[in-house]
């Protein structure tokens, strides 16, 4: 299961007041509302960007299927994640 | 949930050991087994963990794909072989569970993974497949989803891997390991019709682990596809869905194979409909009269009646778009 693995969650991100790159750019986008949902949103789409799979916003969203957010932020998700990538390819 | 014993055996045969021992529940990725486990439809005393074993691995040689049972969904879907020469693997893998499930889910899990009868998985209710002799509530129930092919008065439960319809179509097998050493299962073999005993919905003796699958390559591997209908778009069980390959040469069809997925009580080959379709051409008229030679005998109720247009409608849907 996880025995021997490291874990990293919500608070392991920033370093110090530094946002993640993924943090920021859910603020930039009004990635939430209520903010319930968002550390478990946060940390899929961490997983989402580095694994490199999404190449568009339908498959964001795929990706991210199964994160539901019941005040309805899923395009400023979207918009979050696809800029992250965006970013992520320029500067590789 | 029940305490349990949780133990890491290291090597193979440790672990067959320890899974031959009463009330024992092998354990893998864990994300269908958890959930059994707070439902208490699963309620083990000791708990197999499968992690520390090498059960991985994914190779394509002399014609043969081997998966080791440790593999999750992801690494199976994304891995380059598959996608190039089993596109209908990976196309199923993609369009099932969620993408984190998926990368924590194993293929030896998908194989072994329950029904989600609603109420296998709700222990107020009968069910013969969760206690043997139980009856069943499904019958004269609510089975919108449930099946219409390999059905018997004692279970109309629909098996509900998307994997392991494009592996009863390729036809792959199932390598195991048990007391007596490592034997091979044909996947036409590995799940049991519901028929007298629906508990007994494998073929594997007590203790025995699946090591790998294998699946060998043909042409119709390499020209299929995975189609699947589900009631959202997105992380949702099959209401039903289709596996397809076919091979063509001048315009005639020399090799079909076909797999139907949440229209049978397990894995379904439609066998009837690839006999028709070998050696006829890619016609519409065929794939339609195909599609009426799969549903043959279906069993409804008047809630899932829907299935036998819907799955011959998918079925047509796929032969077209390789053809």
């Amino acid at each position: 299961l996880c025995q021997g693995k490291e874990i990293t969650t919500i608070e392991g991100l920033s370093d110090g007041d530094t946002l993640h790159p993924i943090q920021a750019a859910f603020i930039e986008h009004d990635g939430f509302q209520c903010g319930y949902c968002t550390s478990g949103q946060i940390m899929s789409a961490l997983a989402v960007v580095n694994n490199g799979h999404a190449h568009n916003r339908e498959q964001i969203g795929e990706l991210m299927s199964g994160n539901l957010c019941r005040c309805g932020a899923y395009n400023g998700i979207i918009d979050a994640i696809e800029e992250v990538i965006n970013q992520k390819r320029l500067t590789r | 949930m029940k305490p349990f014993e949780i133990v890491y055996p290291k090597t193979i045969p440790e672990a067959v050991r320890q899974g031959q021992q009463r009330d024992s529940l092998f354990i893998a990725g864990g994300t269908t087994a958890l959930d059994l486990m707070k439902y208490h439809v699963w309620q083990p005393s000791i708990v197999v963990t499968l992690e520390s074993l090498s059960l991985k691995g994914i190779r394509l040689e002399n014609n043969l794909l081997r998966i080791g049972a440790g593999e999750t969904m992801s690494n199976v879907a994304y891995h380059s072989e598959v996608g190039q020469y089993f596109p209908m693997i990976k196309e199923s893998l993609l369009l099932a569970a969620s993408q984190g499930i998926r990368n924590a889910a194993t293929i030896g899990g998908n194989l072994m993974q329950r029904t989600r009868c609603p109420y296998f998985r709700d222990t107020t209710y009968r069910c013969n497949q969760r206690e043997a002799g139980a009856g069943c509530d499904a019958i004269g129930g609510w089975n919108r989803y449930h099946a219409i092919l390999a059905t018997s008065p004692q279970c109309i439960a629909a098996h509900a891997s998307d994997l392991c319809v494009a592996l009863a179509a390729l036809q792959a097998s199932v390598i195991v390991y048990g007391s007596s050493g490592e034997r091979r299962i044909a996947f036409g073999d590995f799940y049991q019709l519901p028929g007298k005993n629906p508990e007994e919905l494998y073929a594997l003796k007590p203790g025995e682990l699946i090591l790998r699958i294998e699946v060998p390559y043909s042409e119709a591997a390499r020209n299929s596809t995975y189609i699947k209908v589900r009631d959202r778009n997105s992380y949702a069980f099959a209401i039903s869905s289709v596996a397809a390959g076919i091979t063509l040469s001048t315009g005639t069809i020399t090799e079909v194979k076909i797999g139907m997925g949440a229209v049978a009580t397990i894995p379904w080959k439609a066998r009837e409909a690839e006999k028709f379709l070998s050696g006829k051409a890619p016609t519409e008229e065929n794939f339609r009269e195909a599609a009426r030679l799969a549903t043959q005998g279906a069993q409804t109720t008047p809630t899932n009646a829907f299935k036998v247009p819907l799955i011959q409608n998918i079925l047509l849907k796929a032969l077209s778009k390789l053809t």
